[in-house]
């Protein structure tokens, strides 16, 4: 052997002693990388927290089994979701912000919510760290849900809490048992104008008294602190801070702390100056309502719908139901009441929230006094919330015998009307049925005539006859209408007051005799007279004489224009006089007095008397017409007076 | 020559609004001898008074339409001198007077007596007779006087204001032989053979138609 080979295997020895050791070391290398890797792989696997391997888009690579506890996934089921697939989309904003970090090669922190396989959603921090060099990013994230949880329910509590304090209109003070202030929420520091800090700490006389009030306040609060507060309250003046004074009511209850110990009072503060002011101008505005229904003419009252008590009554109810009114009940007085109409009844009500709208009127007469009223009746709040019944009651009387004589009126208009086509219809009649009766004059005349030269032919004769006959026929038709209207108006009797007659007989005329400058004079039995007429008829015939008598008076000096009416009764006869002191009637006029359409009167019929003659003889009566001694003319009518002697008593 | 007119005239026109008295005033007013011509109402007598002849009007005073008296005024306003007689019923006593005031013959009252009814009615002709004559004779001597030359009227004025022939003579400054002439044949163109009668024949001219 030689040396170069000696060279040769010690070199070839040495190289496999390194390639050997290299190996080794290789080996080495590797199983501590495994060990590591294992060591890694546990750690990863049974940390309690979140980690994860993250590929540079953010897709789950690897992750450990925490995340199948926390978040409900098995690992297979995240392997290749993003970050954005597990987030909850309202906080998809901050994975993004993350990532834009991650990107650039920098960690990023951030805490959103994650979706779990259930559904709901849990809080997780995340720590990413990105591994350029490996390609993945490793992810920690930490389970802080509880903790979110917390914080939620402690910010709302505060937000709620805050809430209350600023809000609350409610002052509230507490006190210690000196009667030091130990807290005062913002309503009672808004409400006196002081801060806290000015309240809290303070012993009487504290800074919200007014100095006019001291002592009160120094008493009502030895009050308190005795315990001896009423419990509906008290009321105080109390001063704001820029000196302005306002009414608060206290309420005050003892302050019990937790070990049941008394620590202080608790005053409940409610400012009531709004409520106090309010309060006072509705009493005014009471006083004043009063008042003025105290003015008026009308009868005003206010009955409980309940009790019926009477709780307003003004001076014109007093006035008409006395002066004690107030109090009774308005049944028992007889106060005016319109029920209800049957149709729609009200219903029963204990408050006046429901009280039905509507107002019942009707007209009322007083029992006693026999006064009407137009009553207007409704229900009503009263002022201390109870359920009234508001009635106003005015006095109509007079409207209603306004109305009453302009009805009277009326039907005596009517009457008159009625009368004066009596004599229009009896002219009409007359100048009616003189046309055939010409016509049959006319035809038999001129047969005469032509009869007398003996010119008739014969055949003409036939011929004019028979236009006579129709003539004489029309001239019947009329008569039979005359007939039918006469018993139209035939008189229809009654038994009536003869008094009576005569009075409206001169009220229908009282305005015509004052234009004429007539003295009208009456001499009426007190007693009324009974008769049986036809009312209207015989007041027509008193009427027609009356202004016979006003117009014989036309022309003759004003002094001596006077009218007397008198009603006069015998044992069988009832007698009107009409006197006057005109011109008279002379000799001439009274000889034609009958004839019918003669008249003295340049727009007269003829008809007045022949009218009040029909009449009078349609009632067994007559008429008289005698010169009056002195000048003038007396018409005396007379009429039977009635059987049975019931003349004078008040009978209706 | 005035009387022989009076027969002149025998129309009478019924104006009544009732078929049954104007045919029977027609029967009566033929039975005594006259023409006569009937109308329903005054409205159509007026639009026939062109063509009818002159006569007396027996009409009615109450009428639907013109009443007997718009008729009367109607008349008056045209200037025809027809006499009216009214016939009345009851109650138009004020008006009637009213009509007579106004110039009516009469007012009768219905139903008329035919006697006084025939003798209104002559008695209305007549009128109208009169009355015609007279607007003709009027007429006649209006148009003679217009024939004469204006020397001839000079002479006329003066004869019937009374003046002797020498005086005319005098006034006009001619020869009383001159003044003689044409007073002659004044008198012959007027128609007149007395100077009297000339005289009464102007002075009723100017009367009536001053």
């Amino acid at each position: 052997m030689n040396q170069p080979d000696t060279f040769a295997m010690v070199a070839i020895a040495l190289l496999t002693a390194a390639v050997v050791w290299l190996s080794w070391l290789q080996r080495r290398q590797h199983l501590r990388l495994q060990r590591l890797l294992r060591e890694r792989d546990r750690l990863f696997h049974f940390s309690l927290d979140l980690l994860a391997l993250l590929t540079p888009k953010g897709e789950f690579q690897q992750c450990n089994a925490a995340f199948t506890r926390v978040l409900g996934y098995t690992e297979r089921l995240l392997l290749g979701k993003s970050l954005f697939d597990l987030t909850v989309r309202d906080d998809w904003p901050h994975v993004d912000e993350a990532m834009a970090f991650l990107r650039q090669g920098e960690p990023a922190s951030f805490t959103v919510r994650m979706k779990t396989l259930n559904g709901a959603h849990r809080w997780l921090s995340w720590h990413i760290n990105p591994a350029p060099d490996d390609g993945v990013w490793f992810a920690a994230a930490h389970d802080v849900t509880q903790q979110k949880e917390v914080e939620a329910a402690l910010r709302s509590e505060m937000a709620f809490r805050r809430a209350m304090e600023s809000s609350v209109s409610l002052g509230l003070r507490a006190t210690d048992l000196e009667g030091r202030i130990t807290f005062a929420n913002p309503a009672f520091c808004r409400m006196v104008g002081f801060d806290r800090d000015e309240l809290e700490g303070k012993m009487p006389p504290f800074p919200y008294w007014p100095e006019e009030d001291w002592d009160l306040c120094q008493r009502t609060l030895q009050m308190v602190l005795a315990g001896q507060t009423p419990p509906e309250g008290y009321e105080m003046r109390i001063k704001h801070k820029n000196g302005e004074r306002r009414i608060a009511r206290f309420y005050v209850s003892p302050l019990i702390d937790e070990s049941g110990k008394q620590s202080g009072w608790m005053a409940a503060i409610l400012d009531i100056t709004e409520q106090k002011r309010t309060r006072l101008a509705l009493e005014a505005a009471q006083q004043r309502f009063e008042t003025v229904l105290d003015g008026v003419d009308a009868l005003v009252f206010a009955a409980d719908w309940h009790t019926d008590e009477l709780l307003f009554v003004n001076r014109a109810f007093k006035r008409v139901f006395g002066f004690d009114a107030l109090g009774t009940r308005a049944r028992d007085l007889g106060a005016p009441a319109i029920p209800p109409p049957e149709s729609d009844p009200p219903k029963p009500m204990n408050t006046a929230e429901h009280v039905p709208e509507g107002v019942w009127q009707g007209d009322w007469q007083h029992p006693t006094s026999g006064r009407w009223y137009h009553v207007r009746e409704q229900l009503t709040a009263w002022v201390d919330g109870r359920v009234v019944r508001m009635v106003v009651a005015t006095d109509i009387t007079a409207q209603r015998e306004a109305i009453e004589a302009e009805l009277q009126q009326m039907a005596q208009l009517h009457q008159t009307a009625r009368l004066i086509t009596l004599g229009e219809m009896a002219s009409m009649l007359a100048h009616e049925l003189n046309q055939p009766i010409a016509a049959i004059a006319n035809y038999c005349r001129g047969a005469l005539l032509r009869w007398r030269q003996g010119r008739l032919d014969s055949e003409v004769v036939g011929e004019v006859l028979q236009k006579a006959a129709e003539q004489a026929e029309r001239a019947g038709t009329i008569v039979r209408r005359i007939r039918a209207f006469a018993r139209q108006s035939a008189p229809q009797q009654q038994w009536v007051d003869a008094v009576t007659i005569a009075r409206e007989a001169i009220e229908l005329l009282r305005v015509d005799a004052q234009r004429r400058g007539i003295t009208v004079r009456t001499q009426l039995p007190q007693n009324r007279v009974m008769i049986s007429a036809d009312k209207i008829l015989l007041e027509q015939v008193l009427v027609n004489l009356i202004r016979n008598a006003f117009d014989a008076m036309q022309s003759v000096p004003p002094k001596q224009r006077e009218l007397t009416l008198m009603v006069s009764e015998t044992d069988e006869e009832v007698c009107y006089r009409i006197a006057d002191r005109g011109v008279g009637i002379s000799e001439e006029v009274r000889s034609r007095l009958d004839t019918p359409f003669f008249t003295t009167k340049p727009d007269g019929l003829g008809l007045g008397l022949r009218i009040c003659r029909a009449i009078l003889e349609a009632h067994k009566g007559r008429l008289a017409l005698l010169a009056r001694p002195g000048g003038g003319t007396v018409a005396e009518v007379w009429l039977p007076r009635a059987q049975g002697g019931a003349s004078h008593d008040a009978q209706g | 020559m005035t009387r022989k007119d009076e027969c002149c005239y025998r129309t009478v026109h019924v104006v009544d609004d009732d078929d049954a008295l104007r045919d029977s005033l027609v029967w009566l007013i033929e039975g005594a001898g006259y023409a006569v011509n009937a109308y329903p109402d005054a409205e159509s007598f007026l639009d026939a008074l062109s063509v009818i002849e002159p006569g007396c009007i027996v009409s009615d005073i109450r009428m639907p339409g013109l009443s007997g008296l718009q008729l009367f005024d109607a008349l008056k306003a045209r200037d025809v001198p027809f006499p009216v007689i009214f016939l009345t019923g009851h109650g138009d006593v004020p008006m009637a007077t009213g009509a007579l005031r106004a110039g009516a013959i009469d007012f009768l009252e219905k139903p008329v007596d035919e006697m006084v009814l025939l003798a209104r009615i002559e008695e209305a002709l007549a009128r109208l007779a009169a009355e015609c004559s007279e607007r003709a004779a009027k007429e006649a001597f209006a148009a003679r006087l217009a024939k004469l030359t204006p020397r001839e009227r000079e002479v006329f004025d003066r004869v019937v204001s009374g003046y002797l022939n020498k005086q005319i003579a005098d006034e006009l400054a001619i020869s009383i032989k001159t003044v003689e002439v044409y007073r002659a044949r004044v008198m012959e163109k007027m128609g007149c053979g007395k100077v009297a009668e000339l005289v009464a024949l102007w002075a009723h001219h100017q009367q009536s138609s001053g």
